[in-house]
């Protein structure tokens, strides 16, 4: 099996339940487990060096000071580790109070009617918008300046930007099918917070948490800095830094060491946070790990088929297709098969057969992440192992997708998106393509077809979104039209008009087309020739009379038939 | 559909239903005049294509949307315009939702979730583990299935642990909204058969909403057709499918793929 496009070192995707921690997150946690042995043994060690006055005063760094002393003679090398302590037990004080009631206060508004909610998560957006800094610089004030008000003013100051996420957060999960029905259930509403809201945002609440700490450090110790903090003879990295300040120009040693314990901590937390995103969406893990588009490679070992047909009088021809994830496991496992031209083929198969990745590999397209190596792919006489100018593809092979709300651009209109083709590959004039657009609007059942153009994809409804795309695609001079559960979200009075029209266009465009589905009975209606994929793997091929005279000989073509035979309305013929 | 159950006094009854939902330029009349009943015991498949108020019904049923005009009425219990949001029993009607992905919480096992609606407050699956297991394998779900989280189940399965968990509380009239749509065919059967036999076993009073009219026949006595917020045709199984009075319902089983009247060649 080739594997050109898997790096031997790529992590294995079975083993995602486990879930490895990134170097990100590795390196914040050494550092934190670093700080906080500090934090824990540096008092006790170094206690006593640190607070021992001298008369050697404001020295550089010397082998016995290695950061120097301050002006009373004290080490700072010493102060610097002993100070970590202090600054880490407030500033985890300080994240502890914005984090808990920023959460519960954010939880609490789902309880209240929606008029007072949106009053409370007004005034809180207030809140939010007046700068932390600021507040706890006036809390401080009013509590007058020490340890104990500076950690309480900047723990409040944090407190409206959770209220705000986690009530944000909140909304989307309140909505859900479990939240609605565990209220049907007579679940009080306190206790759907605790038990269904509140597990569902812990995830992101830790990863904010952390950064969080991040920002409160800082802010605790910009607040010992100017005086309303720490207040001596207590110490923390603000009021070392403070200390230092006056000297900095004599001895600029003074404010090392605090300034790198700061940076310390703050990456510390930085790198937790990210990390623990990182770890969180699997998404994100994989651009971490490097982005790769994939490419359809010509198979290694291209074993010499038999020139069963030229694959230029074909719409499409595919031989022995291979679709392998990074970890080796063949989700398309050679697969061969040919469209003619004014041909529909149906590729059946249920979740998981590997239907929609072989189609999508027919049309060169190929998803991140998986490697696909074929000896032969000829689409509307293209060779798609080598290099194809996509002005050509373009115009010769029409796509319709699955989930028609994330193909389209929301900011651009569906006339400028679905004349594309006409108009830059064929250049057929702009109002004429408008035109020829609005008919075959017309002829899908689109209402007010003669403006629908002009509006934007999130103006319609995702039926008639995927109408539109089958409209577009039915417009071009395409020879390949490759269709991928075209009809799934349709209403089926509407999937009869559009499968009418598909046969329609085969008849005057003369295009092969490609139709996949998971629906036999759809397929058996449309289609020239079916395909029944299982696995990776084509099971079965049948003519439309073997498949109308069912007359099928894989078991699993038979259990797909009788599913099917069973959805359908009764034999029975009503008059 | 027996006798003794059309004479007995309906499990539902849905007289004049209207609903409006949205206000200004986004107001749309979902439900205009719907009238239908379910007898106790009995099941009615309710089939409309998107937009014909099918999933409004539901909602209306289990009182997460006001009731506009007219009035429902459920076992004991009326609503009216004035009272659609008045506090309900759980017994009194259990919805199981289209998305399996979405009615399970991630967070929370099989077991877990037919604790709460065993014991809403408390939870606790200890108490009631017999019962849990009990119900699990009423649904054919393997054994241990109790402490698997949702990512562990297939969609099918997901399925089955939400209709064990509105089933369990037992109550007089179960709504089932698309449960079927989101499932591989072969699952969908295993599924509706699965429906088909607890209605029996358990003497279920349904409402079974699709917008497939094939899927709902294997688990209905009756069929109520939707179109637009109208109903357009209520009558027993064999009758719709065989001889629908009306043109849309028609209409509707001639597009049922493999059906008898369904062409799509000139």
């Amino acid at each position: 099996m080739s594997t050109v496009l898997t790096p031997s070192s790529a992590a294995p995707e079975r083993t995602g339940r486990v879930r490895r921690a990134g170097p990100m997150l590795i390196t914040g946690l050494i550092l934190l487990a670093l700080l906080v042995l500090v934090a824990v043994l540096a008092p006790a060690l170094l206690g006593d060096e640190a607070r021992t006055l001298s008369d050697r005063r404001l020295l550089g760094p010397t082998a016995d000071h290695p950061l120097g002393t301050d002006e009373l003679g004290r080490d700072l090398f010493a102060r610097a580790l002993v100070a970590t302590r202090t600054t880490l037990l407030l500033t985890v004080a300080a994240t502890a109070i914005s984090v808990v009631a920023g959460v519960v206060l954010g939880l609490l508004v789902w309880l209240m009617p929606q008029r007072i909610r949106d009053l409370v998560l007004t005034a809180n957006a207030v809140a939010v918008a007046f700068p932390g800094l600021v507040l706890a610089l006036v809390v401080a004030a009013v509590l007058g300046p020490g340890a104990m008000s500076a950690t309480v003013a900047v723990g409040i100051a944090g407190i409206p930007s959770f209220v705000r996420l986690t009530a944000n957060m909140a909304a989307p999960i309140m909505v859900r099918d479990y939240v609605s029905t565990a209220r049907l259930l007579g679940v009080p509403r306190p206790i759907v917070l605790g038990r269904h809201v509140l597990p569902n945002l812990g995830g992101p609440l830790l990863v904010l948490s952390a950064n969080s700490f991040a920002v409160t450090l800082t802010e605790l110790s910009g607040l010992s800095f100017i005086g309303l903090g720490v207040q001596n003879p207590e110490y923390d990295f603000g009021r070392l830094l403070a200390d230092g300040l006056p000297h900095v120009y004599v001895q600029p040693a003074q404010i090392v060491g605090p300034s790198v314990m700061l940076v310390l901590a703050g990456a510390a937390a930085m790198f937790i946070g990210d990390g623990l995103a990182a770890r969180s969406d699997p998404r994100l893990r994989s651009l971490v790990r490097g982005r790769r588009t994939g490419v359809l490679r010509p198979a290694r070992s291209a074993a010499t088929h038999e020139p069963d047909r030229d694959p230029a009088d074909s719409a499409l021809s595919v031989r022995d297709l291979r679709v392998t994830t990074a970890a080796g496991r063949e989700l398309v496992a050679g697969v061969s098969f040919d469209v003619g031209p004014g041909e529909i083929v149906g590729l059946v198969g249920e979740s998981g057969s590997g239907k929609s990745l072989t189609a999508m590999s027919a049309a060169g397209l190929v998803p991140d992440g998986v490697a696909a190596t074929a000896g032969r792919v000829t689409a509307a006489g293209h060779d798609l192992l080598g290099p194809v100018s996509p002005g050509d593809l373009a115009r010769d092979v029409a796509l319709v997708y699955q989930d028609p709300i994330s193909t389209f651009n929301p900011a651009l209109t569906l006339e400028s998106q679905l004349t594309e083709v006409p108009r830059v590959h064929l250049g057929v004039h702009r109002r004429r393509a408008r035109e020829a657009l609005a008919e075959s609007f017309r002829e899908l059942r689109i209402s007010s077809p003669d403006t629908r153009g002009r509006q934007h994809p999130h103006e319609l409804s995702g039926g008639m979104l995927q109408r539109a795309m089958i409209a577009a695609a039915l417009l071009t001079e395409a020879k390949l039209i490759i269709a991928d559960e075209p009809t799934t979200a349709l209403d089926v009075t509407v999937q009869a008009e559009v499968l009418r029209r598909f046969v329609a266009a085969k008849d005057t465009l003369g295009a092969g087309m490609l139709f996949i589905s998971h629906d036999l009975a759809v397929v058996e209606a449309l289609c020239d020739r079916t395909l029944v994929m299982r696995g990776g793997q084509v099971v079965e091929e049948l003519t439309r009379d073997q498949l109308a005279r069912r007359e099928v000989t894989h078991p699993y073509t038979r259990s797909l038939l009788a599913a099917t035979r069973y959805l359908e309305p009764t034999e029975e013929t009503h008059p | 559909m027996s006798t003794a159950a059309a004479v007995r006094r309906p499990a539902v009854e849905i007289d004049g239903l209207g609903v409006v939902l949205g206000s200004g330029a986004h107001r749309t009349e979902a439900l205009r005049g719907v009238s239908f009943t379910i007898a106790p015991g009995c099941s009615v498949g309710l089939v409309g294509e998107s937009g014909s108020g099918k999933s409004t019904l539901a909602r209306v049923l289990a009182g997460l949307v006001p009731i506009g005009s007219g009035r429902v009425r459920i076992g004991d219990e009326e609503f009216t315009p004035g009272t659609s949001r008045r506090r309900r029993d759980p017994g009194l009607l259990q919805l199981v939702p289209q998305d399996p992905y979405s009615s399970l919480s991630p967070r929370r096992t099989a077991g877990q979730a037919l604790a709460e609606a065993m014991d809403p407050r408390r939870a606790d699956v200890r108490a009631h583990r017999t019962d849990i297991e009990e119900w699990l394998a009423r649904v054919e779900l393997p054994a241990g299935s109790a402490d698997k989280y949702p990512h562990e189940f297939s969609g099918g399965q997901r399925q089955r642990i939400a209709i064990a968990r509105a089933l369990c509380v037992r109550p007089r009239v179960v709504v089932a909204d698309e449960v079927t749509s989101a499932l591989d065919v072969s699952v969908q059967v295993e599924v509706l058969e699965l429906l088909a036999q607890l209605r029996v076993e358990l003497e279920l009073t349904m409402l079974f909403i699709s917008h497939d009219l094939a899927v709902v026949r294997h688990v209905s006595d009756e069929v109520a057709v939707l179109c637009a917020g109208e109903l357009r045709e209520f009558g027993g199984v064999r009758q719709v499918y065989t001889a629908p009075r009306d043109d849309y319902t028609r209409r509707l089983l001639d597009s049922v793929p493999g059906g008898p009247g369904f062409r799509i060649r000139a």
